[in-house]
């Protein structure tokens, strides 16, 4: 096989296409919610299925959106936003943690707000191998990825252990006997054997020396270097026609301040309005993104871009802003422990943000932060857009829950909690207060559920990076299968609309006439705007009372 | 010649280890310097170089050197310090395939294997390599895209830029075989030592001090390197 056509194979192994299973999915979807796309992109919608109360004068429908972190799960988040797009609904804020803030950062920067823009990141995805995320050392992505793919596989390491074992017992019964003094074969068993007894040494010399490479380079096995390289160029391509625009530019010299361009993007909105009393007015809408991240040295959790202002340095090499380029938040936000290296915020001004830090965090700043994967402190940041006090909210906050799909619905008798080794036992202690901080928030306000969109992912390890373009697709697929229950209620299945779709068209022309509002809510089990605006009247309605009473 | 290289053979045993540890003495200490990317300040050594992760990750690192190059807390700036330990290399290359060529030798001749003749002489080839490897960096230290190409199909954003291009693939390979032809001349040729030692019994007294003398030679340098350098750790505070 010549070079070309490896790489060809590679490629096209590694590279996906959108599966032509989500189109069917969401034109079935379409139908069922009676969502008509036009051809100048406008939106016809049914009366009945409202699902917020913002939208523009072509009949999008607007939504704060949350998306969860979980690696190359990520790709499960862009199914779900091109299902939610293509029903007409576009995201005025925007908030995510790791994969949930790279999806993020893609959504506020690609096109307009008005704009379609999952099919133009699945684009980008399907051009891009994620697999060179992964850019430590070819040993460790070798081992990563066997440790990825043997999860859903048969264990092999029980039989390799017992194969060295039987091996090496026979090569040094061999050498105590005389048949080691035969001069040709004696060397062949004397290589063999020792080669044998080297090779776990070497393995553990390299796993030294790989440790020390990764406490030098701040205990990541990844530079993450590809990743920002590639952010980088992507957020760059989209915002320079922002900069062109922008005659205030200070940076105008240096690297392009993506943040800044960035945010002034995520900002613009169309002409927006509310649908139902209309006297809360949208003046005060406007668009926001918030990529959570953590700082290891004054352990807090911290809203990019937000708090950049804290981190202003003393070096002018990068226009006094470690995150001027956002690209580098992302960074930040997605620097999954000991998987990826810490990203660093170096030579802070203690000066300059003194009053900030005071303000944030009421401490005094360090001299330099260590940020690793927000999601060590807030994975699904929910909290962020959600105000439950508001009695009568104007838009949904939607979050996008990406979970293991074993995990749902575990039974507490299956886990045998009591045989867990260390490493176990460390991992769920870490899990345990890594997940709680978003857990206590939707706990405490248990209506935040009604909008939380879960995502089971199932026969794919979150660090698979090295998944051929079936699984891809799969993920893809799975998130627009999570969106489609979501928002209709019912699993989505190929089998059942076949069978279906004959009695429905059948059906379809008088339902269309005889439907009233009762009937379409006995079809949509799925979210509803207007129950849950109704369920979160009546609880701050109460909340209030109670908390007026205690008052007197 | 066989003869002439039996005769002299320790002679030239000490000569090339003694280039060995001397090479390693100045490339452990100009190697301490060796860091890219001013803001997370990162550790490298020449094996990041000799294996890197990705094409794009090498020309990160050369990058980083050239327009970082005052930013370093070692003794040399980035820079020179990998131009010290390239140059050192050198040295060290005229120690490490010749002694591992020498042991093959003494096999070969005292063993009447050609394997150890074979494996002797391949070592000129890895020497070559090894040249070659040192070429190829000191050049991408002028021109550190040198493995990248860009690519821009109908103005989609294909992030392109790290494709490999036939030179890297050439440089990949060349590091490889050198290294595997210079393990497998080391590991073969001192097993057979120890296989001629332990099943053979053909040792003299004189030899098996001097190997013992070669031990404790590698190691004390070993540690009196670590400890007369200044570590990373202590760089870092």
């Amino acid at each position: 096989m010549t070079t070309n056509k490896k790489k060809a194979k590679k490629t096209a192994s590694t590279l996906f296409i959108k599966p032509p299973e989500v189109d069917t999915l969401l034109a079935h979807l379409q139908k069922k919610l009676g969502v008509t796309e036009n051809a100048d992109g406008s939106y016809q919608l049914d009366v009945n299925y409202i699902i917020s109360d913002v939208q523009d004068n072509e009949g999008r429908q607007y939504v704060d959106l949350v998306q969860k972190g979980g690696g190359v799960w990520g790709i499960a988040l862009v199914g779900f936003t091109y299902v939610m797009e293509g029903l007409g609904i576009r995201f005025l804020r925007l908030a995510g943690t790791s994969a949930g803030a790279i999806n993020t950062a893609l959504l506020a920067a690609i096109g307009e707000k008005e704009e379609k823009k999952s099919e133009q990141i699945l684009k980008l995805l399907a051009n891009t191998d994620i697999y060179e995320f992964v850019d430590g050392h070819q040993i460790v992505r070798l081992f990563i990825d066997f440790m990825a793919r043997s999860k859903n596989k048969k264990n092999l390491w029980p039989i390799i252990k017992t194969g060295y074992s039987i091996i090496l017992t026979l090569g040094i019964l061999l050498l105590l006997t005389p048949f080691a003094h035969l001069n040709i074969w004696g060397l062949t068993v004397f290589y063999l054997t020792s080669l044998l007894i080297i090779i776990p040494f070497i393995i553990f010399a390299f796993g030294v020396l790989l440790y020390r490479r990764m406490g030098q380079a701040g205990l990541g096995i990844n530079p993450g270097e590809n990743f920002l390289i590639w952010l980088r160029r992507v957020l760059e391509t989209n915002l320079q026609d922002e900069n062109i625009s922008d005659n205030t530019s200070e940076d105008s010299e240096n690297s392009l301040n993506t943040t800044k361009l960035l945010m002034k993007k995520v900002e613009r909105c169309p002409e927006l309005k509310l649908v139902h009393n209309e006297y809360r007015g949208v003046g005060d809408l406007i668009g926001d993104i918030t990529i959570i991240t953590a700082d290891l040295v004054t352990k807090n959790k911290v809203e990019l871009p937000k708090m950049r202002i804290l981190f202003q340095t003393s070096n002018p090499e990068n226009g006094y802003h470690p995150f001027n380029d956002a690209a580098e938040m992302v960074r930040a936000s997605m620097a999954i422990p000991l998987f990826f290296e810490s990203f660093y915020a170096r030579n802070i001004n203690k000066n300059k943000t003194d009053s900030f830090w005071q303000e944030y965090f009421k401490s005094s700043p360090p001299s330099e932060c260590r940020f690793v994967d927000g999601g060590i402190m807030s994975n699904f940041p929910i909290n962020i857009y959600l105000n439950p006090d508001i009695e009568e909210p104007r838009l949904p906050t939607i979050g996008i829950n990406l979970i293991e799909e074993e995990s749902k619905g575990k039974k507490a008798v299956d886990i045998n909690s009591n045989q867990w080794n260390l490493f176990k036992y460390f991992t769920n202690l870490f899990n345990a207060s890594r997940h709680y901080y978003d857990k206590d928030f939707i706990l405490k306000n248990e209506l935040v559920s009604d909008c939380i969109a879960d995502v089971p992912i199932r026969g794919i390890h979150w660090l698979e990076f090295g998944m051929d373009a079936y699984k891809k697709a799969d993920l893809f697929m799975q998130g627009a299968k999570a969106a489609y229950l979501f928002f209709y209620g019912e699993e989505w299945s190929t089998e059942i609309t076949k069978e279906k779709s004959v009695k429905e068209n059948a059906n379809e022309e008088t339902r269309s006439k005889t439907t009233d509002k009762g009937q379409i809510e006995e079809v949509f089990r799925g979210f509803k705007w207007s129950t849950y605006k109704q369920k979160r009247m009546t609880v701050v309605k109460d909340i209030t009372i109670v908390s007026d009473q205690n008052s007197k | 010649m066989s003869d002439f290289v039996i005769k002299y053979w320790w002679l030239f045993i000490w000569i090339t280890l003694a280039l060995i540890l001397t090479a390693n003495w100045f490339m452990v200490e100009a190697g301490r310097s060796l860091y890219y990317d001013r803001w997370t300040r990162r550790a490298f050594s020449i094996i990041d170089l000799q294996f890197p992760s990705s094409a794009r990750y090498y020309s990160y690192i050369m990058t980083s050197l050239i327009k970082e190059n005052n930013k370093s807390p070692g003794k040399y700036t980035p820079l020179k310090a990998l131009k010290r330990c390239l140059w050192w290399d050198f040295i060290f290359m005229f120690g490490i395939y010749p002694f591992i060529a020498l042991v093959a030798i003494h096999l070969a001749c005292r063993m009447d294997y050609k394997l150890f003749l074979v494996l002797a002489i391949a070592q000129c080839a890895a020497w070559l390599f090894d040249l070659l490897e040192n070429g190829i960096i000191f050049y991408t230290m002028k021109h550190p895209k040198l493995f990248l190409v860009t690519k821009y199909h109908d103005n989609t954003i294909r992030d392109e830029e790290q494709k490999e291009r036939t030179v890297y693939f050439f440089y990949k390979y060349v590091v490889l075989i050198k290294w595997i032809i210079a393990l497998s001349g080391l590991i073969f040729s001192l097993l057979t030592v120890l296989y001629i030692y332990l099943y053979q019994g053909k040792y003299t007294n004189h030899s098996l001090a001097n190997v013992l003398i070669t031990l404790i030679l590698f190691l004390l340098i070993y540690f009196t390197t670590n400890l007369f350098h200044t570590t990373r750790e202590e760089l870092d505070d």
